[in-house]
């Protein structure tokens, strides 16, 4: 039972663009000044939330599985999000996203606070209005390269080999992209990675960071060099992997719909789309885009030795084609 | 509109080509986006025809677009006429603009 100092204690994070104020503390977030509009999460119990939510007699809005374990996130009557995370967890969220209520199964568990710092949290700021990019992302003295691809595409071992090259890791798998009315800028994610434990695709975690759990076939991982504000986005690298392919780095004369394949949406906000669009068709008229491409087999050095020179200044030209 | 398919060249070039609401464009080097937002469908225009879709959104109607357009190609008129009814007629179809009186609105 925890005392009444400890009942009291709130943390101040910010992530996805989002800010946030927790009542017990998250690993791998960059801590920030208290917020008016911050999400508020709080920990509760499944039937606290089961009372709470509005219900919906509908279909999910998504229904997936994540990490193994199946995935519902449904819209209540009144709005609200119930998200289920196989029996791991439950999560409310209020409609006007400021609150966001989390019954885990059990306390202290790694896989849900995992996917509260992932998959919770980039809804939430998904919802609250912040455009997301499928993207690993490091920022460098020349600003941040985003790393855009699906998964598997490598972009967590190419985010690795950037960070042990120097620069510090901005998202591991979601770029945020608030509405902007000047320059555009990219906000960080959680200073976390799940970073696959494969010799052949990744040398493992060695000086990245500090492990926090094993899970099967990857580490998550918490990034001390990580960054600490928001930075203008230096370039995007679309990067393609397969068989058939060389490795090259080529600068694209872009439109908006070599960007939109990687953007993140729920179908049921369709009413989003011409913000979508509007938002990142200023990223393809304004930031520079790279096809990065790549046999299966490459590794991700030879992908970093590329795109180094996007990221720093003063590391040479970048050798595009 | 289907309809418009029937229309002669004479008679859409005293209409105007409005884009509606729900469409959303925006040009690149080489290509013009357009987003329909109520069918969710991207459409690609060539640098010509974005062009065109320009200079038919700041037009009163089809036939002073192909004027402004015929001066800018340096091109004969009836053929930007050509080119231009037959864009107004496929854009309709697919909702990207709407042909109505000139003199409305």
């Amino acid at each position: 039972m925890p005392g009444r100092a400890e009942r009291a204690q709130v943390f101040d994070y910010l992530a996805f663009g989002l800010p946030l104020r927790s009542s017990f503390p998250l690993p791998g977030l960059l801590t920030a000044p208290a917020s008016r509009n911050a999400l508020s999460i709080q920990l509760t119990s499944r039937p606290h939330i089961e009372r709470l939510w509005s219900g919906t007699p509908g279909e999910p809005v998504w229904l997936t599985a994540i990490d193994g374990r199946p995935y519902a996130m449904e819209l209540g009557a009144g709005g609200d999000y119930l998200m289920t995370y196989g029996d791991e967890a439950v999560f409310l969220l209020s409609a006007n996203v400021r609150e966001l209520r989390c019954a885990p199964a059990e306390q202290p568990g790694a896989a849900w606070q995992r996917f509260l710092l992932d998959t919770v949290l980039w809804s939430a700021s998904l919802l609250s209005g912040i455009e997301l990019l499928h993207a690993s992302a490091v920022q460098g003295t020349a600003g941040v390269a985003a790393f855009a691809g699906f998964s598997g595409s490598g972009k967590t071992s190419l985010a690795v080999e950037l960070v042990r090259r120097g620069g510090a890791l901005f998202s591991d798998d979601i770029l945020a992209l608030p509405p902007a009315t000047g320059e555009l800028q990219a906000h960080p994610g959680p200073a976390l990675m799940n970073v696959p434990r494969e010799p052949e695709t990744c040398d493992g975690v060695g000086d990245l960071g500090h492990v926090l759990v094993q899970f099967p076939g990857e580490d998550w991982v918490t990034v001390p060099r990580a960054a600490a504000a928001p930075d203008r986005i230096a370039a995007i690298c679309l990067l393609g992997r397969g068989p058939g392919r060389t490795l090259a780095l080529r600068r694209l004369q872009p439109t908006v719909l070599d960007l939109l394949p990687f953007t993140l949406g729920f179908p049921h906000l369709s009413g989003r789309m011409r913000h979508r669009f509007t938002l990142f068709a200023q990223v393809a008229a304004e930031i520079p885009i790279y096809e990065l491409s790549a046999p299966p087999g490459a590794p991700p050095a030879s992908l970093a030795d590329l795109v180094e020179p996007l990221l720093f200044r003063g590391v040479g030209q970048a050798r595009a084609a | 509109m289907a309809s418009d398919r029937g229309r002669r060249t004479s008679e859409l070039l005293d209409l105007r080509a409005r884009i509606p609401e729900h469409v959303v464009h925006r040009d690149f080097p080489g290509e013009t986006v357009v987003l329909n937002v109520e069918t969710g469908q991207y459409h690609g225009l060539n640098a010509t025809a974005g062009r065109m879709l320009t200079a038919l959104e700041g037009a009163d109607s089809i036939g002073s677009a192909v004027i402004a357009l015929a001066r800018e190609f340096g091109m004969p008129r009836t053929e930007i006429e050509r080119d231009l009814s037959g864009l107004c007629l496929a854009l309709a179809d697919r909702g990207l603009v709407e042909l109505g009186d000139a003199r409305a609105g």
